[in-house]
């Protein structure tokens, strides 16, 4: 810790909220910041200029989630409802010239919304979105992009997958089975977990060793009410429907917290996963090893100790080794994923810190990606202008970004260290 | 006489000049023998003949050969007839002037006996040499004259003039001819000596004679002198032209410009015919390398040497030696030169760069002594102030180093040689203070890298683009910056000006709307104390500036090297650096923070790399503000060391004359001059700033983001110098980026500056100037920024608490509270208009008994139960609302009805007015400041808050701190009581009901011992009224007047607003009765006044009783009260009347 420089303050701060802040991501190419509050607006800000791109009420209530998904923004609003909206461009050369690229410029654009899924939000659980990669949904000819994965309809305990763009649930009441099997009442076990708190929708890598016969096996970690995470993989045959959770098994189960859990994490790669909740722990679930035979399941979920109870967010930085965790107290702790050694606490928020997003940290490599769905002539134009605009340094000082939103409804921006050499 | 009728019968126009003629030349005739009785006829005949031949050639016919003889005769027997000496000047001038007309036709035709004749004549006539040797010297005109006709025996002739009938060549022939003739061996002493008369009269301080001199002079150089005879004439022509040219033998100061390019145009033929490359190549006094032929004959000695004595009298071989010889001391002339670079007039400085560019085309091989010289020359023309000059010197430059020209290889080299060696030079100028030469030597500089950078990107022209590429050589990674830039550096030593001009105050300038741009904000300027002179410090600069924009991009390499060493630390050499590196950036970038205006940004191709450079630069500029002023103090013991490293480098670097004129000027030991220059450093950054912006217009607007803040705060700075330079640096920005104000720009990017200002108020990292920003921004962008500056008001507090030790931050802090309440007055004054006053409800009762009457029939009544819903009324501590408000929100808005805060009294507070509460709230804490002047601050800060507020809002935090308010009353420092004063009036005037009670319970007392205690001190005060028992001050500024004021308007707005309990009120009367005393400052009687009209309202048997027993018009009882040192009877009678 002593060789540590002292952490920093924050870069900026946004000011483009009224009410606490809930949700936070980055876009793919690390132009835009998502940002959702309690009263359901949703601001887009350019990383840029730091101001808004667009700033519209998207839900009666407050916001679950946001997330860009390709052409796509998706929000998740606890008035029971997903808007996918059509993302707004503008390109940054045209946002920085712009005459009177003013901080009170009345007319931002609002979004279209392109269509909207009724869902169950009254356990605040956020969705999970999975897209499928091109290749993949074209092999098997359907028109499915992505996956979502949301709390059952009825019951919050449980969850559903739908599929998106055409909105079908693909797999309904996933984790019924398990309960019912054991409690003929309908009641009880169930119970025991509790409603989900988070969950994270993901396939396995194509070349782990655990799934040979299938390339990708679609899976499902849940973290619940009681403190627990149970991980859920689908043996059925794919694309095809199904009911009551048939088809998916648990393959293991881990209860590390004594209270609910208030956030998870999943890591880019999907290769371990991080809980907190209102007390001190943060448990650290291996994906990868926990479930295989030969591997107790106390090696592969730890729990760590950490000085200070009532964290509310936690995000993984792209390179899984950092994490941070924003408190109850305002403050962003950062640790090191693989010690939960603290690396340093930022403070600014004086009240709870309700949201932490850690920028790409290679939006070059998903900048490509992105320019494959859009159409390549105005991409080519576009980064001359960045490049002209930012330097590669600017960009790579803005991987590094953090951003903290809290109930103070202010957007705090750090930039750290790499925390690479040490 | 009959030829002659028939000639002119054949030409209509011949014939009618004969007629004309005919009667001007048969009494000239008769009259040939010159008589002092005929000399008056034969002058006036004389002039009728020049008038006629004058008016027939200006009809522009030709005179045919007959009659050029038949006028000729009488002319040449009046020379036959008349020895010389008796011919009067008069005449001869005349007859000269005829014959110059009629040798301007003659020239076509007449054979070379004549042509010899006349020339010969006229020669003599200059020289004065006619007749027998001894003849008299003719006056200038008659001289003139001669000259006049000898010009149209010699000049040439185009084959445009070439008479009608006569062969197109004939002018060609005609010239060979003469020249032939002219170079025969009987001739050239007459050459030679018409030659040596020439120059006598070309010395005349007669004008024209001297100009007509000149030009024969030149023709006759250039045409008619044999080759091999003009070395022999080199050094006496030489010498008179020079003399001429810089005006020796006048007494004026400079000599007439045509003369001066006449006798410069004379030398250059001179020095062409006789040194010239090609004459001498012939003669083998040089010898050219073209190829490699000429290489290896190079060491064979010369085939042929000329002897002299084999050559005919008065010539001179061309042999090495002869050539080595005048061509030293022709570099000696051309030297003498120099000054004519500074003539006055453009004819002379046209005619020196015809003349350098000449000589320099010329005399490449013969002459290369004088290259340089010559160069220096055309690079001062090229620096002219007139334009044609400057254009006409880089035309001669762009001929000299066209592709075509074979020896501008040498003339590229001697120019680069030329900028290394005054760039070398500089140092040691600048630091002997030689303020003209250091003028030259940055023009001459200027002048070179303007040629390259005007002229490579025309027409491509290879010579002109290597000369860009020996600057950017210097200025490139390869160019030894390290060397000669340090060097540099540590001569150029800036202080800040003495005095700073400006034309109103910065924050007025910035608060007015000057839409009429007459007062444009000119940066101030920074001044060098080693050059005096304006014009050298100007030079300098538009060398560093020529040097940029002559330069390609790998001059970055140069700025990026000043711009390193200008951030490494705050020492004059850093600031020097920093200037440099402006001064580079202004030219690459093609601006100038000098000129005023904006140059069209459309005529300039965007330069990305320039751009790219410039945005990083501007932004490390912005990130390396905080450390630079926070280092500051760690830096001090470095320095000196850094200091003499630089020292070390210069006597190594620079010639050893430097230690010599460090003897003679021990600058650097006379006055101790300060080791860092923190303020000269950061007007130097603001200067890069502004051109940053400036290259990048309107793409520096993402800029603005990191750069705002340190120009605000260079804007609030104490030193004047540094806000005038922000001034100017955000009118240079604004006008750039394409706002139409400051005031505009700050508002389109409030966000950026509070962004930035919030982030310098954290617990981290605490910049005291920051307050000023923010109250600055709070008082131009005013609502806006109020709403969103919540947290920065929060944080305010917050350090408050922390830093309530430090007077400094405490006021600027509260300052900024200050600034933020102002605005909400304004917003609220606007949005709501002042509520009614409450009634004062003491009035009623003893008004009329109605309300009894009402009240008995009512008594019986069950009470009214008061249902209203007063609204999300704060429901926990004051100072937290924030938190419980959230609460409600949260739980109720679901459940309640959306309309139900519309039913409400109150409104819910506006994001104003909620953070006005927010500051009321936690202000009170500091009423105990240890600290008057803030206790004062707070005090005056709540009395503002008052009238903006909502009661709900304000009073309970009145309450809370009300012992505290009470307290000050009693303060030592009366500035504080009257503070408290004021509030309590603002408090009295507009929440009066609320103040009842207090005011007469707690206030009235405090105010009693006030006024006593003040009467007291007044006594003492050298303020103090004179006269007969006078009350309070002259003055309407000191303290006790003011809380006088405040006293009185709060009983005022008392006695208005509040039941007033009787007793009380007595002691009232009674106690202001002495502020109606006429010796009493107005402002305080008129005060005394309403009070007491108020009271009458109320009570109207008190006041009459009171004021009329003190004005002793009652007698009995109430006479004890009457006071005769007062004179109120004015304003008791005022009040009277009123009733």
């Amino acid at each position: 810790m002593a060789s540590l420089p002292p952490p920093p303050s924050p870069v900026h701060l946004l000011r483009s909220h009224f009410s606490p802040v809930n949700v936070l991501s980055f876009s793919n190419d690390n132009e835009r910041l998502y940002s959702g509050d309690t009263s359901g607006l949703v601001v887009i800000t350019s990383t840029r200029s730091l101001r808004a791109i667009a700033s519209w009420k998207a839900h009666s209530d407050g916001l679950l989630g946001v997330e860009e998904w390709d052409a796509h923004i998706i929000t998740h609003g606890r008035d029971n409802k997903i808007h996918v909206w059509a993302r707004i461009d503008e390109f940054p050369a045209a946002a920085s010239i712009r005459l009177g690229g003013s901080a009170s410029l009345p007319g931002l654009p609002t979004p279209n919304l392109r269509y909207s899924l009724d869902v169950n939000a009254l356990n605040y659980c956020r969705f999970s979105l999975l897209p499928l990669l091109q290749a993949e949904h074209a092999i098997q000819n359907t028109d499915t992009e992505a996956l979502i994965a949301v709390p059952n309809l009825v019951e919050s305990s449980l969850a559903d997958v739908w599929t998106l763009p055409a909105c079908q649930r693909l797999h309904a009441a996933i984790g019924k089975q398990e309960s019912s099997d054991t409690e003929s009442d309908g009641r009880g076990n169930r119970q025991a977990e509790g409603i989900i708190m988070s969950m994270h929708l993901f396939t396995t890598l194509p070349d782990t060793a655990s799934s040979s016969s299938s390339p990708r096996e679609l899976r499902l970690l849940c973290a619940y009410e009681n403190g627990g995470v149970i991980l859920r993989r689908y043996t059925g045959p794919e694309n095809k429907k199904t009911i009551e959770g048939i088809g998916w098994q648990v393959a293991w189960s881990s209860t590390l917290h004594v209270e609910s859990v208030m956030a998870m994490a999943v890591s880019r790669a999907c290769t371990f996963a991080l809980t907190v909740s209102a007390d001190h722990l943060v448990g650290r679930y291996d994906l990868i090893s926990a479930g295989l035979p030969g591997v107790s399941l106390e090696d592969a979920c730890k729990v760590y100790r950490t000085k200070k109870p009532g964290n509310a967010a936690i995000a993984i930085r792209d390179d899984g080794k950092v994490c941070a965790i924003g408190g109850w107290d305002g403050k962003v702790r950062l640790y090191s994923t693989k010690t939960m050694k603290p690396l340093g606490t930022l403070e600014y928020h004086k009240q709870s810190c309700q949201a932490v997003a850690f920028a790409r940290s290679t939006p070059s490599m998903e900048k490509e990606h992105d320019s494959t769905v859009q159409s390549g002539l105005l991409e080519v134009t576009d980064d001359e202008e960045s490049d002209d605009e930012m330097s590669e340094e600017e960009m790579r000082k803005r991987g590094l970004w953090l951003v903290a939103g809290g109930k103070d409804s202010r957007l705090s921006v750090w930039t750290l260290m790499s925390f690479d050499k040490r | 006489m009959a030829s002659c009728e028939r000639m002119a019968s054949t030409a209509p126009d011949s014939q009618d000049l004969f007629r004309k003629l005919k009667p001007i030349c048969v009494p000239i005739l008769e009259n040939a023998l010159l008589t002092p009785s005929s000399i008056p006829n034969v002058s006036k005949l004389l002039s009728q003949l020049v008038q006629a031949l004058q008016e027939f050639r200006e009809s522009g016919s030709y005179l045919t050969q007959s009659l050029i003889s038949y006028t000729f005769f009488p002319l040449s027997s009046i020379l036959r007839r008349n020895s010389s000496s008796s011919i009067p000047d008069q005449i001869l001038e005349q007859l000269l002037n005829a014959l110059g007309i009629l040798c301007d036709q003659w020239w076509w035709s007449c054979d070379m006996t004549t042509w010899g004749q006349v020339f010969m004549l006229c020669g003599s006539v200059i020289g004065g040499i006619e007749g027998k040797g001894k003849g008299k010297d003719r006056d200038d005109e008659t001289k003139e004259a001669a000259a006049r006709c000898l010009w149209s025996l010699l000049r040439e002739r185009t084959s445009q003039d070439t008479p009608p009938g006569l062969h197109g060549d004939r002018a060609q022939t005609r010239l060979v001819e003469f020249c032939t003739h002219s170079q025969t061996e009987q001739f050239i002493p007459i050459v030679g000596q018409t030659l040596n008369s020439l120059l006598g009269s070309a010395l005349s301080p007669h004008l024209p004679l001297q100009r007509i001199s000149l030009q024969v002079l030149r023709v006759l150089i250039a045409l008619y002198a044999p080759e091999s005879f003009v070395p022999s004439i080199l050094p006496g022509v030489v010498s008179i032209t020079t003399k001429i040219a810089l005006g020796i033998s006048g007494n004026k100061g400079w000599a007439n410009g045509a003369i001066v390019a006449l006798s410069l145009a004379v030398m250059q033929q001179v020095i062409v015919r006789s040194i010239g490359d090609d004459v001498c190549l012939k003669e083998g006094a040089v010898r050219s390398v073209v190829d490699l032929e000429d290489f290896a004959q190079f060491v064979k000695p010369p085939e042929m040497e000329i002897k002299s004595d084999e050559l005919p009298r008065y010539f001179t071989a061309r042999t090495s030696t002869w050539l080595r010889a005048s061509t030293s001391q022709l570099h000696i002339a051309l030297n003498t030169l120099t000054p004519l670079v500074t003539h006055p007039t453009i004819a002379a400085l046209l005619g020196l760069c015809a003349f350098a560019e000449t000589i320099l085309a010329s005399t490449s091989l013969t002459l290369p002594q004088s290259q340089p010289l010559l160069l220096s020359f055309l690079l001062s023309l090229s620096n002219s102030p007139f334009p044609k000059v400057s254009q006409t010197a880089q035309e001669s430059f762009s001929n000299l180093l066209s592709p075509t020209n074979s020896n501008r290889h040498s003339l590229i080299q001697t120019l680069l040689h030329i900028s290394k060696e005054n760039i070398s030079a500089l140092p040691r100028l600048i630091s002997s203070q030689a303020d003209a030469k250091v003028d030259h030597a940055a023009g001459q500089i200027e002048a070179i890298c303007r040629l390259s950078g005007s002229l490579s990107s025309t027409h491509k022209n290879v010579g002109l683009s290597s000369v860009s590429g020996g600057i950017d050589l210097l200025l490139g990674p390869t160019g030894g910056i390290e060397k000669w830039g340090w060097s540099l550096l540590a001569v150029l030593d800036f202080v800040s000006p003495a005095i700073a001009i400006s034309k109103a105050p910065v924050a007025q300038l910035l608060l007015e709307d000057n839409s009429d741009g007459a007062n444009r904000i000119s940066f101030p300027e920074v001044t060098l104390k080693n050059v005096q002179s304006r014009s050298a410090y100007a030079a300098l600069s538009r060398m560093f500036r020529a040097l940029g924009s002559a330069s390609s991009e790998s001059s970055f390499y140069a700025v990026e090297w000043f711009i390193s060493t200008g951030y490494k630390g705050h020492t004059s050499s850093a600031v020097a650096a920093l200037w440099c590196a402006a001064r580079l950036l202004e030219g690459i970038g093609n601006i100038s923070l000098d000129h005023e205006g904006i140059a069209d940004p459309s005529s300039q191709p965007r330069r990305k790399a320039l751009e790219k450079f410039v945005r990083g630069l501007a932004r490390d500029i912005a990130e390396s503000w905080d450390d630079g002023h926070d280092e500051q103090s760690d830096n001090v013991p470095e320095e000196p060391k850094v200091d003499n490293d630089l020292h070390t480098e210069i006597i190594k670097g620079v010639n050893p004359i430097h230690a010599t004129l460090q003897l003679i000027k021990p600058h650097s030991s006379s006055t101790p001059k300060p080791t860092t220059q923190p303020l000269l450093h950061q007007v130097l950054s603001l200067h890069l700033l502004s051109i940053s912006a400036g290259i990048l217009q309107a793409r520096f607007t993402p800029l603005l983001i990191h750069v705002l803040y340190p120009i605000l705060r260079s804007l609030v700075s104490p030193v004047s110098y540094i806000s005038l330079t922000a001034l100017a640096t955000l009118n240079f920005i604004t006008d750039y980026t394409s706002y139409a104000s400051p005031a505009n720009l700050l508002l389109s990017h409030f966000d950026y500056a509070l962004d930035a200002v919030s982030r310098r108020l954290t617990h981290r990292w605490l910049d005291i100037e920051a307050t000023k920003v923010l109250a600055v921004l709070v008082r131009l962008v005013g609502s806006d920024v109020v709403q969103k500056a919540g947290d920065v008001v929060e944080e305010c507090f917050d350090r408050l608490d922390e830093f309530h030790g430090y007077e400094v931050i405490v006021e600027g802090l509260v300052e900024v509270l200050g600034e933020v309440l102002k605005v909400i007055e304004m917003d609220e004054t606007l949005s709501q208009p002042t509520q009614g006053k409450p009634q004062p409800e003491g009035v009623i009762p003893t008004s009329s008994l109605q309300p009894l009457f009402e009240w008995v029939a009512h008594r019986k009544d069950p009470p009214e139960v008061d249902d209203t819903d007063y609204g999300p009324a704060p429901r926990g501590p004051w100072g937290e609302n924030t938190v419980p408000e959230d609460e409600t929100k949260e739980e109720d808005q679901p459940i309640n009805a959306p309309s139900q805060p519309e039913a409400s009294d109150d409104p819910p507070p506006t994001p104003t007015q909620a953070l006005t509460k927010q500051i009321v709230s936690r202000s009170i804490y500091f009423l105990t400041h240890g600290s008057a002047v803030i206790r004062a601050r707070i005090l005056m800060l709540l009395s503002s808050a008052t009238p903006v507020l909502p009661e709900s809002a304000l009073l309970p935090s009145i309450h809370q701190a009300w012992p505290f308010i009470l307290k000050r009353l009693s303060d030592k420092e009366p500035f504080v009581v009257s503070a408290t004063a004021t509030l309590i009036e603002s408090l009295a005037s507009h929440v009066g009901d609320f103040m009842g009670r207090r005011i007469w319970d707690d206030v009235w007392p405090r105010f009693q011992s006030i006024l006593k205690q003040l009467d007291k001190a007044d006594a003492q005060n050298a303020l103090a009224r004179r006269g007969r028992s006078a009350v309070g001050t002259e003055s309407a500024y000191t303290h006790s007047h003011r809380l006088y004021r405040s006293i009185l308007k709060t009983m005022i707005a008392a006695v208005n607003g509040v039941h007033i309990q009787d007793n009380a009120i007595w002691q009232v009367i009674l106690a202001f009765r002495r502020f109606l005393h006429s010796q009493v400052h107005e402002e305080l009687q008129g005060y005394a006044t309403e009070l007491y009209i108020s009271i009458g309202r109320n009570n109207w048997d008190a006041v009459w009783l009171a004021l009329t027993a003190t004005s002793g018009r009652l007698e009995g009882e109430m006479v004890f009260m009457k006071e005769e040192i007062w004179d109120i009877d004015r304003n008791v009678g005022v009040i009277l009347s009123r009733e």
